[in-house]
């Protein structure tokens, strides 16, 4: 594949996701000013806000990456095209990825304006990690079930179960630091994603 | 219509969906409410449990007699020190959606402020600039240790956890000793400032409890509060110096493990009938998940014609819009809350043995009562938004204003022990067994904004109608949506 299609394929995917992804995710980083502080916070307050709300992002940047091809009738199309749907659920995610990375980044940077004092890159990449755990739980449950809105609920349900005292506190990686099942969590489930959305395809 | 309404239900069963909600309403029943049930039911022998019967008829003293002028005295001085902080930090916190805000004040407000200080104080404004923190006196929420000192809870460390439980974690308490100690420092660090008696109320002699080691209140509480008052509105909604918050900390609260009182326990045996403290507060926690997760039934209902691609076969059947609308939502309110009343069964069952083994007459019917006007009204104002937004957009947008609705709705701590209802207020909290005497002093409240939750609900759903029948005939469109027919015109009447 040559470098014109690839960035054919990134305009494309861009483009069809944008509105499902990108503008809520912005929307819902506009909405946190006006309910939660977000200026003169120490580090601990500084996690808390990055952890129970800015990575509310991970559920519109990456639950309805599957759900373009969810429709009736879309399969057979698909399954006709050259290109692996594997590969194109891989470059969604890593699209998604990307952007959410400059999301987290341009919010650190408001958060750092008003007046907050923390880590930014270690916060950033730590945030990027509850994030992307997040998101990543609904997109499985999206891929398993064929349905977006089964993704969204689960990923609520996950959000729900994050902020829960004993089991929650594992996954609270902005406040505790990222420990190593975390990243084994996440490499299993982004394969799991990749599996099981090519695999339901096929299936239709 | 009864075989549409069926066919509905059958749809929404067969979602897999639906039972995630079902499987998220149980985790909350299990691990949040029934828990509760069963430790209040270990220890009946407990004062502070409100099952608990004196055999001689004594119970605690009632705690609204308890506000007295020391307690007074304690919260003007906590809270004037409290906002002394706030001023030299220009950091006002506060609540106007549940989660902490922070203001900063212009160098107008600020003076004002100064001058309240000032006139709270007796100090000015180099005297109130230079007094050192003396962080162990702005204590609230004090619990006495045996010898020397309290545990203080400062304000805004207690704060309320994802499931709009209040939480004070064990690192925002601070060790304190006693006033006579905390005095002696901070006479010492201040040099000149020493204690002056309340001119308002007459109160001259100190106890060590009322002591504030760096000065003294120069007005009445009449005063304070007309201050507090002043100082609230400049800063936003459910400041800490809000009438209701300085209460909540200063005056203790029945969310607080306390010996239940006379009154408490006539309130739950004979106002709530023991099975309305727990039905309430089983409503309470599941409240929050009902800003949320209905929402999902109706979205998932509604795009599924889509999803099928059968728009096309339903829109030219002779049912009118208004039948299958008004029906997919009856059907998914009805599935939604079926669930919310089959859950608490089983405590309900156990409730009423308990009280069958005491000889009290409990209100069977209390959970039926309490869910449908609680917990019913928020679930057709989620559903109706649900509703109105997928039959306009046919996408997921409802959910992510669902999400919104849920951040934002959230209440704020002034809520949680009840009784302090708002017309718009779309949930109704109330943590804790106790308190049905202040439910019922603002019952007007609480039915008022039902009420108007509802009927906001029911006219969003004669929206969605509109909008759906607009729909079918073609004359509305949104975005890249084909129209029924085709046609290429947009939004037309």
């Amino acid at each position: 594949m040559d470098t014109r299609n690839l960035l054919t394929i990134i305009n494309s995917n861009l483009r069809l996701n944008m509105k499902q992804t990108l503008f809520p995710a912005i929307l819902l980083l506009f909405v946190i000013p006006l309910i939660y502080g977000t200026s003169s916070l120490d580090s601990v307050k500084s996690a808390d806000c990055l952890e129970r709300m800015v990575s509310l992002i991970g559920l519109p940047m990456f639950v309805p990456l599957l759900k373009p091809e969810q429709k009736v009738g879309m399969d057979a199309i698909i399954t006709m095209r050259l290109f692996p749907y594997g590969m194109i659920v891989v470059l969604r995610v890593v699209l998604s990825l990307i952007c959410t990375a400059l999301l987290i980044l341009v919010f650190e940077g408001y958060m750092s304006i008003g007046g907050c004092s923390f880590p930014a890159y270690a916060y950033a990449l730590r945030t990027l990690t509850v994030t992307m755990m997040l998101g990543f739980v609904g997109l499985l449950a999206s891929a398993v079930s064929g349905n977006t809105a089964v993704g969204f609920l689960v990923s609520f349900c996950w959000y729900g179960v994050l902020q829960a005292e004993n089991i929650g506190a594992v996954f609270r990686s902005v406040s505790n630091g990222i420990c190593v099942y975390q990243v084994l969590l996440l490499l299993g489930s982004g394969v799991a994603i990749v599996f099981f959305s090519a695999r339901r395809l096929q299936s239709n | 219509m009864m075989r549409l309404f069926g066919m509905e239900c059958k749809k929404i069963v067969g979602s897999i969906l639906y039972w995630v909600l079902v499987l998220a309403l149980l985790a909350v029943s299990l691990f949040q409410y029934e828990p509760s049930v069963e430790s209040e039911l270990r220890r009946v022998s407990d004062p502070a449990s409100v099952f608990y019967t004196a055999a001689d008829g004594n119970y605690a003293e009632k705690r609204n007699t308890v506000p007295d002028e020391a307690m007074e005295h304690t919260m003007m001085i906590g809270a004037t020190k409290l906002l002394m902080y706030n001023y030299r930090d220009n950091c006002y916190q506060y609540y106007p959606f549940g989660y902490v805000k922070e203001k900063t004040m212009s160098a107008k407000e600020q003076a004002v402020i100064l001058r309240y200080l000032m006139e709270l104080t007796g100090l000015n404004e180099q005297e109130l600039a230079g007094v050192k923190d003396g962080a162990g006196d702005m204590g609230i929420g004090d619990i006495p240790v045996s010898g020397s000192g309290a545990f203080v809870l400062e304000p805004g460390k207690g704060s309320t956890d994802e499931n709009g439980q209040f939480v004070a974690e064990p690192d925002d308490w601070q060790y304190v000793p006693n006033d006579d100690t905390a005095s002696e420092q901070s006479e010492n660090t201040n040099g000149s400032i020493g204690d002056v008696p309340i001119s308002g109320d007459g109160i001259s002699s100190e106890t060590p409890s009322q002591s504030s080691g760096s000065f003294e209140i120069q007005v009445s509480f009449e005063r304070f509060k007309e201050i507090m008052e002043e100082v609230n509105r400049m800063i936003g909604r459910n400041s800490y110096f809000s009438w209701t918050m300085l209460k909540l900390y200063y005056f203790g609260n029945d969310m607080e493990e306390a010996p239940v009182t006379e009154r408490q326990h006539r309130e739950f045996y004979e106002g709530d009938r023991v099975t309305g403290a727990f039905a309430r507060y089983y409503c309470d926690s599941i409240s929050l998940r009902m800003l949320f997760l209905p929402a999902f039934v109706i979205v998932d209902l509604m795009l599924r014609d889509k999803r099928r691609k059968i728009q096309g076969l339903i829109y030219p059947r002779t049912i009118s819009g208004a039948k299958l609308i008004c029906t997919r939502y009856a059907a998914a309110v009805s599935m939604t809350m079926l669930p919310v009343l089959i859950l608490p069964v089983k405590s309900l069952v156990v409730l009423m043995q308990y009280c069958g083994s005491i000889g009290v007459q409990a209100d069977a019917l209390a959970f039926i009562k309490y869910t449908l006007a609680w917990i019913l009204p928020t679930v057709l104002l989620i559903t109706a938004i649900g509703l109105v937004v997928t039959a306009l957009l046919e996408n997921y947008t409802a959910i992510l204003l669902a999400g919104l609705i849920w951040l934002a709705g959230k209440p704020a701590v002034d809520k949680l022990g009840g009784g302090n209802y708002g017309l718009f207020d779309l949930v109704i909290r109330h943590n804790t067994l106790k308190g049905y005497g202040r439910m019922m002093e603002n019952i007007q409240m609480l039915t008022l904004n039902r009420i108007t939750v509802s009927v906001i609900a029911l006219a969003l759903v004669g929206l969605a109608v509109l909008v759906y029948s607009k729909k079918r005939k073609g004359g509305l469109t949104f975005g890249h949506q084909k129209s029924a027919h085709h046609h290429k015109f947009k939004l037309t009447a």
